[in-house]
């Protein structure tokens, strides 16, 4: 990837990151103040006082986690340093499915329509990237909707794409919905497709941009 | 203090619109406070009353932020420099398009009470 094309990764998967904590900091804060708030004016409903602090409880588990989803990023990027030296698509999805997934109790499978041995990109850091991004996105915020069924799905030497098995709540929102949002952010082309119980979002690798490290 | 003037919020975050309707009744000067969780149904609030102060996320489902100030800039149903952007990210290129839409209050996430209390006066013109 190119230098300037690898900044701007970084920029808009980080950003999702940034967002995601400010909005949870903010809940933390906000939250607290209400309780605060409360108690100063002796407006006293325990009910209420306390499911403000569940939210403030609940807000700083799941900053917890996503500081231990960017810190087992950091560990998979070290360890890749060391274990990828092929670009072939299916060893690079190997290591990286076996290092992201090892602890994290999600069930996947993945489908691989590509010949083991073709060279899909040369430069295995985007590639590495992309599914980092995925993964990310998915173990820390999404979790919970998809009954821990996930399938990336490669489609040509050009397409990726996701399908996320989940309940009817979700495809109901999926298409407008937060994920589908923050997928933009980070990726140039994503659609979205609906069929039946599935969600399958697309993302389009632009490979003439990436081919070339 | 009276409570004269009018507010919306919209915010896809439900947990930040209960915290923004707390700070700003804390304020003790909106009469009315709205809350909305997307850009289309405050669209069509902002299209049918008239709002004192509105504040707006820039990550909203069916309409996000800045389509929603276009299409407010466009019906003259707001004037960009009384409307105030809150959002976790932005920054970049956002920005950009945020001031180019005539947009000056730009607050970012973590929000502290006191700066939205400034912003708030201030715009409403308060001493």
């Amino acid at each position: 990837m190119k230098r300037e094309e690898e900044f701007s990764f970084f920029y808009r998967f980080f950003s999702v990151f940034i967002h995601d904590f400010n909005n949870v900091l903010n809940i933390i804060i906000g939250k607290t103040y209400l309780v605060r708030m409360m108690i100063k004016k002796d407006l006293l409903d325990k009910e209420k006082i306390f499911a403000h602090l569940d939210s403030v409880d609940h807000s700083s588990n799941k900053e917890i986690t996503m500081i231990e989803g960017l810190s087992k990023l950091g560990e998979v990027f070290l360890e890749r340093k060391s274990s990828f030296t092929s670009v072939s698509l299916s060893s690079a999805l190997d290591v990286f499915f076996i290092s992201s997934f090892a602890k994290t109790g999600i069930i996947y499978s993945f489908e691989n329509k590509i010949e083991d041995d073709e060279l899909i990109f040369s430069d295995v850091d985007f590639l590495f990237n992309l599914f980092s991004a995925f993964i990310i996105l998915f173990e820390i915020r999404h979790k919970s909707l998809f009954k821990n069924n996930l399938i990336l799905k490669v489609e040509s030497i050009s397409k990726a794409s996701l399908s996320l098995c989940s309940n009817s709540n979700f495809l109901e929102e999926a298409k407008e919905g937060e994920l589908f949002l923050n997928m933009k952010k980070i990726f140039k082309n994503v659609e979205c497709e609906m069929t039946g119980e599935e969600v399958i979002i697309k993302v389009c690798i632009e490979k003439n941009n990436y081919t070339e490290a | 203090m009276i409570r004269k003037y009018s507010s919306i919020v919209a915010d896809d975050e439900p947990e930040f619109c209960e915290i923004m309707k707390g700070y700003l009744e804390g304020f003790g000067v909106f009469k009315s406070i709205i809350i909305c969780s997307n850009g289309v149904d405050a669209k069509f609030k902002i299209m049918n009353q008239d709002f004192d102060f509105i504040m707006l996320d820039l990550d909203m489902p069916k309409l996000d932020g800045v389509g929603l100030i276009e299409d407010l800039i466009k019906m003259k149903k707001a004037n960009p420099q009384k409307i105030v952007v809150c959002s976790g990210n932005v920054s970049g290129d956002r920005i950009k398009s945020i001031l180019g839409l005539g947009v000056k209050n730009i607050l970012t996430k973590p929000l502290k009470v006191e700066v939205l209390k400034e912003k708030v006066f201030k715009l409403l013109e308060i001493e």
